[in-house]
């Protein structure tokens, strides 16, 4: 059963410091191409934000890997919860922009689809401006095999909900799996997330490719990482892709490193 | 003693395809197999799945149509239930040693997303539920979601039998049926609250087609080139969505929106349409290309995915857990010698587990001619 309500959490920090093992090589976003890091989308709200000098509120709504959050079996697990991406990305912004206060809410939970994650943001979005929204989605509709065209509405509906409240959304698309490749149709989904960038203020963040490339390039590859290196593959991983982020959302919103 | 049963009206053009999506089925399912990168779902809309499930119609409108031929509807029902009781005893066993090889391999090697990948995390939260789920096929892991389905075709098959004397009605109902899905979406219910990941009553029409083929074949008509041509046009159209849309994804935007909403919408649950005109596109082509009597077919290397596809169902069963090894290998070491050594190691396990169960056919056929027949010989014939 998932765990749905208890899944649900929220956890606001302000700016986290700069992670201690941001190297030479994260500030670079892990030699991430420079197609991964520009935005296909103006985000124009979030550079608004950046330009008045904020703090500004980060909201990022997602499953397992967004929120951090592992199965309790028994193993012996370590979650990312308050290290996972979102909030790597908050480091990476408060590094680049040290003048601008960042904080990030994140809301979600394991298994989750997109359509249940729609009141999530809702409720999230009446509760608080946010001028810059993340929404992880996708694993979950691919593994279950659900309509892509529900997702579709939804995901619709729920780009209207963050533009209507004055906010960019940035999609996030599944993390790179060879086993969600291998066994699940996830074109279809990857579609749907494409088709939803066509609306102004959507930007599509593609994890799942940059996240091959790292694994192709030794940059990280956690399917391919055995067990005693797997938590520093994950922390790797989060750091990158919290640098990748950053980037990306600068970019959209034109502002420059300083 | 012959492993490879072969007669006059058996048609080994199956059995080879079949034997084909059997090996597919195998490279398909374990990530990272470069063998994966080469399988129909590369060059088509569709993939094993869909060729699994016509051939499985083919091969039940074959047995089960001539038992009711010479026996009558009530013995061809009969076998034909007898026959997913088989399915669904053999998917019980294979979920219990899929459970128990993914969850220790889980433990063994610290990798909950073995768990999580297949869908069977929720046996630690809900074991007792999940048991009675598992019994009642609403609860499917991963991969092993297309038995299920078989056993349901199956089931709709036994009713429907009566109706493949009048194969136009039969398409009729079965098309009926099909659209009614694509329309409201209706499946059977599953565990998490969404439906089967193989809808059957959208599948039931790829496999009344492959019955209706085997039973009541359709004259071939006079004017063949159209056919050849809108079939290669489908593949052609796939081709493009696969290799030029799906790898540029910021395509799609340029084109019209029916166009948009056409490939998006693309789902496997229901056989979309996209999949069922390719896998239909594919099944004219082959047999346009590949006559029935094909040299080729008789060849030593042909005979190899013959003889899987003559004994599809320990072939199926055991490729799953000789995939989940093989996984298991390039996890530890993603090497070309780990890629030839598993596909090496797949293939010449299920080639033993095909040579295994047809040699205990053979067995029991000298048996049985030794004695009276207890059963008709085509009441076998649906055992692969």
């Amino acid at each position: 059963m998932r765990r749905v309500a208890s899944s649900i959490f929220v956890c606001a920090i302000l700016a986290l410091p700069v992670p201690s093992r941001a190297g030479s090589e994260l500030a670079n976003a892990c030699g991430a191409a420079p197609e991964f890091l520009t935005a296909n989308s103006a985000l124009s709200q979030f550079g608004a934000a950046i330009a008045a000098g904020g703090p500004i509120e980060v909201l990022a709504v997602g499953s397992a890997t967004t929120v951090g959050e592992v199965t309790a079996t028994g193993l012996h697990t370590s979650g990312t919860q308050g290290v996972s991406f979102p909030w790597q990305m908050i480091g990476a912004l408060h590094a680049a922009l040290p003048d601008v206060e960042f904080h990030v809410t994140v809301r979600g939970g394991r298994g989750l689809t997109a359509e249940e994650m729609l009141p999530l943001l809702e409720t999230a979005l009446k509760q608080q401006h946010y001028p810059l929204v993340m929404w992880q989605t996708g694993t979950v509709e691919a593994v279950r095999g659900l309509q892509p065209d529900r997702m579709l509405d939804v995901l619709h509906t729920g780009a209207e909900l963050v533009r209507d409240s004055g906010g960019d959304l940035v999609l996030v698309d599944p993390q790179f799996s060879r086993f969600l490749r291998a066994n699940t149709d996830l074109d279809p989904y990857e579609h749907v997330l494409e088709q939803v960038t066509t609306m102004p203020g959507v930007a599509l963040f593609r994890r799942f490719d940059l996240m091959r490339a790292w694994a192709n390039d030794g940059v990280v590859d956690l399917e391919r990482t055995p067990r005693t290196g797997r938590d520093k593959a994950l922390d790797t991983l989060n750091q990158c892709l919290g640098q990748a982020l950053a980037q990306f959302v600068l970019s959209g919103a034109d502002v420059q490193k300083k | 003693m012959q492993l490879i049963r072969s007669n006059r009206n058996r048609d080994l053009r199956v059995d080879f395809f079949r034997g084909l999506a059997l090996w597919w089925i195998y490279t398909d399912h374990i990530p990272g197999d470069v063998l994966g990168d080469y399988s129909l779902r590369n060059f088509a809309m569709c993939d094993a799945t869909e060729v699994f499930v016509l051939l499985a119609g083919f091969g039940a409108g074959m047995a089960y149509g001539s038992v009711m031929n010479r026996q009558g509807y009530l013995y061809a029902a009969a076998d034909t239930l007898r026959r997913a009781w088989t399915l669904y005893v053999a998917h019980i066993f294979l979920f219990v040693v899929y459970t128990a090889q993914v969850a220790y391999s889980a433990t063994a090697l610290d990798r909950v997303s073995y768990l999580e990948e297949t869908r069977l995390d929720v046996l630690a939260d809900a074991p007792y539920r999940a048991l009675l789920e598992a019994l009642l096929l609403r609860f499917q892991p991963n991969l092993l979601n297309i038995l299920p389905m078989y056993v349901a075709l199956l089931l709709i098959f036994a009713i429907t039998l009566p109706l493949l004397r009048k194969p136009a009605l039969l398409f009729a109902v079965s098309l009926t049926g099909y659209l009614v899905v694509r329309f409201t979406g209706i499946n059977l219910p599953a565990w998490a609250g969404d439906g089967w990941f193989f809808n059957p009553f959208a599948w039931q029409l790829l496999f009344m087609i492959g019955a209706i083929l085997s039973y009541s074949p359709p004259q071939m008509p006079r004017l063949r080139w159209p056919i050849d041509v809108l079939s290669v046009l489908v593949l052609l159209a796939g081709i493009i969505v696969i290799w030029v849309i799906n790898t540029h994804p910021p395509i799609l935007a340029l084109m019209p929106a029916p166009v948009i909403r056409f490939v998006i919408t693309e789902d496997k649950t229901g056989l979309h349409p996209f999949r069922l005109f390719s896998i239909l596109s594919l099944t004219w082509l082959t047999i346009r290309l590949v006559p029935r009597d094909a040299a080729w077919l008789r060849s030593r290397l042909a005979s190899i995915l013959v003889l899987l596809g003559q004994n599809s169902l320990p072939v199926f069963c055991s490729g799953i857990f000789f995939g989940f090894i093989a996984r298991l290998g390039l996890e530890f070491d993603d090497t070309a010698a780990m890629q030839v050594g598993v596909n090496e190691f797949g293939a010449v396990a299920m080639v033993a587990v095909a040579g295994l169960a047809a040699w205990y056919r053979s067995k029991g056929r000298v048996q049985s001619q030794r004695q009276p027949a207890a059963l008709p010989a085509d009441a076998r014939t649906d055992t692969g």
